[in-house]
């Protein structure tokens, strides 16, 4: 028995340090917490748990990432038509293999991403699927039946009951998340991933990628110094002098 | 070529005066934006007149439908649509979306645009996937650019801004945008009028059930709502010099905030960390000492309203964004300015 | 060397970069102060199987190799050389023994208690009167009916102050030079094991590094690994994998030091630019990070041929001299490029000198290494 657990994750571009060789992408880490929710209902009732993620091959590399946390299945939805995809094309892609992946009970978002900060996916998937969502959830306990979630919704805070099957998005405040180790990576590289393009889920070219979008950027340029910063000039205690005249005079202090 | 008006729709946020606030800072630059774009502002406010509602808490800070159409048109809003179903008074995302999604197909505005807020984004979401529509996230500024509506919002990369259109068959937009940190002055709209329409088609799923609502309390919150916080970064190398990060922060009556080497240190608690994978903050006065600058942390505090920065490298990324610079090691010049602010500090105390 | 990773090698490595620079990033200034033993990291690393990298799943184990394991232990050892010490010495000179001489009994027995991290592994070869030479060891184990008598002492024995397993060189028979001396795997809390005192370290002071004493202990004959006389040779065999984890020890170390050295030299302004634009500067940063990525390279070669089943002997001797070698001069450098900072406790450079400086002495000399390297080429 046990329920069908989706985690839809997203990889982001990692910043590379200085002196340190860089991971090109890396698992968003908003989606360890989310991740870290379903392995705890997988303890309590049993299932299983697939990760998904639409993106380019490098995306990959996040998909291992989750089954060494303990994902029993990571799918990568890949190829070129899928390319340019805004939030409604991807939404209809994800939610298309969502229901290839039926029965499910539960399909799990973060609700932000460290890179971005839209929180459209989950909802307009959920709604491509007619599936209850409640997002920026902070809070889950088991119910008799159902899940009793938590959140903080523009200062209200809110509980609600959700039975199965529904989706959520979770806040990265609702739980911390395990360290991941190494027991389990040998078997994730003998398993592999699944990939599926556009065609398995059944999609024309036209419904996805940038033709199936319906925003597209236009163009993009660099900032100029939204402010001019003004240097203190001097040392020590000259530049705190300097500093304290400057706040008084615009009333900061 | 006939220049056919442009409906530009923004939704109203009745659940508190708070959030009809942001909405009418909204309003405000929907109103500009439609002054030059040839268009005009409608309100869409959703509800019931005639509903009492369940929760005390939204009981107690609910704004009446009517009375926000009024004020709504005396603060900028040309138009005003009243969806009012008894069904609709509990504010829910899927509810609304649905009755929203329904007059935006039969009505085909130009624009729909939602303040940024939680429930804004949801709804702007829904609905726009509803009638298969575009989404433009965190606007912070439109215009019109050959006919077409250009939006200026963030991009992920840093430093970077990104206009975003939307495609040429698109029939209405959903924008979400940023109340804007500047008021613009409020007038009248006209005519005026207000329309009320039925809520048809109005689907609800067999939903989540809502247990409770309650106001949260404020100081949940202390460092999202402190006008003065500090900032400490890595470069200040451990934890008795963080120490001084704490007293800056006091002596201003601030709070404290950090970026990611002093949590990962454990010099302070996570909660204080500000920026991507933290929080987002926009104090009065902001300073951020011993940080580096980069993108994940700046994009927490870039709307503070005044932002010092002290770093012991003149070309620190931080400098870019601040207001006032000084550079010097914070170790030397924190106990500097300390003094300096608490004597400046008794010193006005005593003028008064 | 990214290009040379797999997949699976650069999953491993980014996790334990995660989990170091969570976990021991931390705390590593603090127990380098206080000559602490972080038990509690150490148990959470143990169930993450940091003490089983290459044992089979079926005693516990992550079953990875031994690209992977240099990549985990180099990862430790940039946060805290004395942590990647105690995995690197319980991994391939504890563990690797029982797993490559051991019977399946004494698999079953030992194994899931070390791959678990329960109980930490020890390898009591050196003595006050023997370091570099092996065969000069005088601890003698005799056979009496189904036991042995085991009388000697211990020096320096890695993790020797929390292991729960040791692996005591002796000889059995006295009689038979190098092929007189065994290996017995004696158990903590054995009556006549006797732990001694910690020494107190100039680096790597994290690790519980003491003596180990044997008075007349009595261990089971089922406790002999391998054969009777095997005792070097399965040494020998364990030291050339425990090499190869110590150049990437080293190079860790090593990474750390070039890294701060970088960053500092970017922050530190004199003579109105920063010091990085110094040439004299520049020129040794440039000079650390080639020895560094050779060094890295270099064991990572040791380890490649060892995963394809080659001899290895001679590139793990090389590793570990090189990236030992080059590891003092660059925290050396780095510690230069701090100026005065570099001296003080507040800085984490001097710590990186200090732990860098024992990987030229310990699992054999430089000196020894070079010997070894030497014979290796012109055969005798």
């Amino acid at each position: 028995m046990g329920v069908n657990i989706i985690v839809c994750i997203k990889s982001i571009k990692s910043t590379a340090s200085q002196g340190q060789r860089s991971f090109s992408d890396e698992l968003n880490p908003h989606d360890r917490a989310t991740l870290e929710v379903a392995l705890r209902i997988r303890e309590d009732l049993g299932g299983t748990i697939t990760a998904l993620s639409m993106g380019p091959e490098t995306f990959a590399t996040s998909l291992h990432e989750t089954m060494a946390i303990g994902v029993d299945r990571g799918i990568l939805i890949s190829d070129r038509a899928l390319a340019g995809s805004d939030t409604l094309a991807t939404s209809h892609v994800l939610a298309a293999a969502i229901r290839r992946l039926a029965p499910y009970d539960l399909v799990l978002f973060s609700a932000r991403t460290a890179d971005s900060d839209t929180g459209q996916v989950g909802p307009q998937t959920a709604v491509a699927l007619e599936l209850t969502i409640i997002t920026g959830v902070c809070s889950i306990e088991q119910g008799k039946n159902s899940l009793l979630v938590e959140r903080n919704y523009d200062g209200f805070l809110e509980r609600y009951e959700v039975y199965f099957p529904a989706a959520l998005t979770i806040h990265q405040s609702a739980i911390r998340p395990r360290d991941t180790g190494f027991l389990r990576i040998q078997s994730v590289f003998e398993k592999g991933l699944e990939c599926w393009n556009h065609t398995d889920l059944g999609l024309n070219r036209e419904e996805v990628g940038e033709i199936g979008s319906s925003t597209r950027l236009f163009s993009l340029s660099q900032t100029k110094k939204m402010r001019g910063c003004t240097f203190m000039s001097g040392s020590g205690p000259g530049q705190a002098d300097q500093l304290v005249k400057a706040l008084l005079q615009l009333d900061m202090i | 070529m006939e220049k056919k008006i442009k409906d530009i729709w923004v939704f109203g946020d009745l659940r508190n005066r708070k959030l009809f606030e942001l909405y009418i800072n909204v309003l405000g630059r929907a109103k500009k934006f439609a002054g030059s774009a040839c268009g005009r502002v409608t309100a869409v406010l959703i509800g019931s007149s005639n509903t009492r509602l369940k929760f005390d808490s939204h009981r107690e800070t609910h704004l009446q439908l009517e009375a926000a159409a009024d004020e709504s048109i005396s603060r900028g809003a040309d138009y005003v649509h009243i969806i009012d179903d008894s069904r609709l008074a509990l504010p829910r995302a899927d509810s609304f979306a649905s009755v929203l999604a329904d007059a935006v197909i039969r009505q085909g505005p130009m624009l729909v645009i939602f303040a940024l807020t939680d429930f804004g984004r949801e709804l702007a979401a829904r609905t726009a996937k509803m009638t298969n529509s575009g989404l433009i996230a965190q606007c912070m500024d439109l215009k019109m650019e050959k006919g077409r509506v250009v939006a200026k919002c963030p991009s992920s990369s840093s430093g970077v801004m990104a206009e975003i259109i939307f495609s040429e068959e698109s029939r209405t937009g959903f924008v979400t945008m940023q109340p804007a940190v500047s008021q613009t002055p409020e007038a009248q709209g006209s005519p005026g009028h207000i329309d009320w329409i039925k809520a048809d088609h109005l689907d609800i799923l067999e939903g989540p059930k809502l247990l409770s609502s309650s106001p949260l309390r404020e100081t949940k919150r202390p460092l999202e709502e402190a006008d003065t916080v500090v900032v400490g970064g890595g470069g200040l190398h451990n934890a008795e010099n963080f120490y001084m990060i704490r007293e800056l922060a006091e002596t201003l009556g601030g709070e404290i905030g950090a970026t990611r080497p002093p949590v990962l240190q454990r010099w302070v608690e996570e909660e204080r960390l500000v920026g991507q994978t933290g929080k987002t903050i926009r104090p009065n006065l902001l300073f951020s000492v011993g940080t580096s600058g980069a993108i994940q942390y700046t994009s927490g505090i870039k709307d503070s309203k005044v932002i010092v920065a002290i770093n012991r490298d003149k070309d620190s990324p931080v400098f870019n964004i601040a207001d006032l610079g000084i550079v010097a090691d914070a170790k030397t010049f924190l106990p500097l300015l300390i003094n300096r602010v608490k004597q400046t500090m008794t010193y006005r105390k005593g003028e008064h | 060397m990214d290009i040379f990773l797999s997949d699976k090698n650069r999953l491993v490595q980014r996790i334990a970069h995660g989990f170091c620079e969570r976990e021991i990033q931390p705390i590593a200034g603090k127990i380098d102060k206080e000559a602490r033993f972080p038990w509690d990291v150490v148990k959470k690393m143990g169930e993450l199987g940091y003490f089983g990298i290459q044992a089979p799943k079926s005693l516990g184990g992550a079953a990875l190799d031994t690209v992977d394991y240099i990549l985990i232990i180099e990862e430790i050892s940039k946060s805290c050389a004395a942590l990647g010490l105690c995995v690197a010495v319980h991994n391939s000179v504890a563990l690797y023994p029982l797993l490559a001489f051991g019977s399946e009994e004494q698999k079953k027995k030992w194994a899931p208690q070390l791959t678990s991290g329960n109980k930490i592994g020890a390898f009591c070869l050196t003595e006050p009167n023997a370091g570099s030479d092996a065969s000069g060891i005088e601890s003698e184990a005799i056979s009496k009916d189904r036991y042995y008598v085991i009388n000697g002492s211990k020096a320096f024995v890695t993790n020797g102050g929390v292991a729960g397993i040791y692996l005591i060189f002796a000889r059995t028979n006295p009689n038979n030079g190098n092929k007189g001396i065994s290996v017995l795997i004696v158990e903590r809390g054995t009556p006549g094991l006797i732990v001694g005192d910690l020494e107190e370290l100039c680096g790597v002071r994290a690790n519980p590094v003491s003596s180990v004493s044997l008075n007349d202990c009595e261990v089971p004959s089922q406790n002999l690994l391998g054969r009777e006389g095997a005792g070097l040779s399965i040494g020998f065999a364990a030291l050339d994998i425990g090499r190869i984890g110590i150049a990437a020890q080293a190079a860790g170390i090593a990474r750390a030091a070039l890294e701060e050295a970088i960053r500092y030299s970017k922050q530190r302004h004199q003579f109105g630019v920063p010091i990085a634009k110094h040439q004299a500067l520049s020129m040794m940063i440039a000079d650390m990070a080639t020895r560094v990525d050779a060094a890295r390279l270099m064991a990572y070669r040791a380890a490649t041929l060892r995963d394809k089943g080659e001899s290895f002997s001679q590139a793990s001797a090389m590793a570990k001299l090189f990236s030992s070698e080059i590891s003092s001069e660059v925290t050396d450098q780095a510690l230069q490029i701090h100026g005065g900072y570099g001296y003080s406790k507040s800085y984490p450079v001097e710590r990186y000198y200090r732990d860098a400086r024992v990987t030229r002495i310990y699992e054999g000399t430089s000196e020894v290494h070079k010997m070894v390297i030497a014979r290796g080429i012109m055969g005798n």
